[in-house]
């Protein structure tokens, strides 16, 4: 049990390195994918604001672990 | 071929397996140094043996998957793995964290293996096969991730496995002429371009999965690239200057 839960961990390791920039990425692409759609924003745009938004997300990721440095 | 496709393919895949063989390199030299380099090869082809296995068990899974799915699936993942890499490499830019050093890596595990008790059997070292196999395969699952998933999704598993493969062959080549860790290989300037690549390939496939129309179709993956390059290296100027801001402050 304790080798499977390091083999997964070590296999999300891979992917996520700072939980909430994960989430935020998974959050924007869900919004992407089902909600833009229905407020009747066309495919090009859901396609220019996919790309703005995640940029962003990381953007302000590096920019808030910058001001927490020491 | 498509080469607006296959060449930031191929690129992406040969500058991550520098990256990943460089890192594999550094443990393996260090175990060989230290405990012999039988031990060493041992863990190594164990290690290799064991990504072959992933790579047959994947493969003929993939092809099973809707490509939509699939476009989904793995352009999420890439995403993730590629702005991993760019944050990484964005921070150790603006000196935020402390760069990677190839060197001290392999002081470190070089006085950890000779801290370990010798076995009387050298040529079944399982500290120095087990380090080795281990190294190998976590480096190389990063590899295989990036092979399959930048190959798979756009249907250029050729040439992503050209451009990791070339990149291994150097890496094993240098570092068997070398005998050393290869400390001067500009780590993070590689790991930069990876995740820019990466971010720009994964932001493509989720939006070719979930139905987004990209203007200009296959072109917009380099404005993609572009885009996160220039996104980037804005992001270490604000770093540098909000780090410059807090430290004066703290």
């Amino acid at each position: 049990m304790g080798a499977v839960a390091k083999t997964l961990r070590k296999f999300m390791g891979l992917f996520i390195e700072d939980g909430s920039l994960a989430i935020a990425a998974l959050i924007w692409a869900a919004i992407c994918w089902w909600g833009l759609p229905r407020l009747g924003v066309n495919p090009q745009a859901t396609a220019i604001l996919l790309a703005i938004g995640l940029a962003s997300i990381l953007a302000e990721n590096v920019l808030r672990a910058a001001g927490k440095a020491k | 071929m498509d080469w607006a496709h296959a060449l930031p393919t191929l690129t992406a895949s040969f500058l991550a397996s520098v990256v990943e063989g460089v890192e594999a390199l550094t443990v393996v030299l260090a175990v060989g140094a230290t405990r012999g380099w039988r031990p060493a090869l041992v863990g190594t082809g164990l290690g290799v043996a064991g990504l072959a296995l992933v790579v047959l068990a994947l493969g003929p899974a993939l092809t099973r998957i809707p490509i939509r799915d699939l476009q989904v699936v793995v352009g999420f993942l890439l995403l993730l793995f590629g702005m991993r890499w760019l944050r990484k490499a964005i921070l150790r830019s603006a000196g935020v964290i402390a760069l990677h050093d190839e060197a001290a890596v392999y002081s470190g595990k070089s006085a950890q293996l000779q801290g370990v008790a010798r076995v009387t059997d050298p040529k079944w070292d399982a500290v120095a096969i087990s380090t080795a196999f281990e190294i190998v395969m976590l480096e190389g699952m990063e590899v295989v991730f990036i092979v399959i998933a930048v190959g798979a999704a756009g249907g250029t598993l050729v040439p992503a496995s050209i451009g990791a493969a070339a990149a291994l062959l150097l890496v094993v080549l240098l570092g068997a002429s070398v005998r050393a860790p290869l400390a001067r290989i500009p780590e993070n300037a590689l790991k930069f371009a990876v995740g820019v690549l990466l971010s720009g390939f994964g932001t493509f496939w989720l939006g070719e999965g979930i139905g987004v129309d990209w203007p200009g179709d296959d072109l917009a993956l380099l404005v993609l690239v572009a885009w996160f390059f220039g996104v980037a290296l804005l992001a270490v100027r604000f770093c540098r200057l909000r780090r410059t801001v807090s430290v004066s402050a703290g």
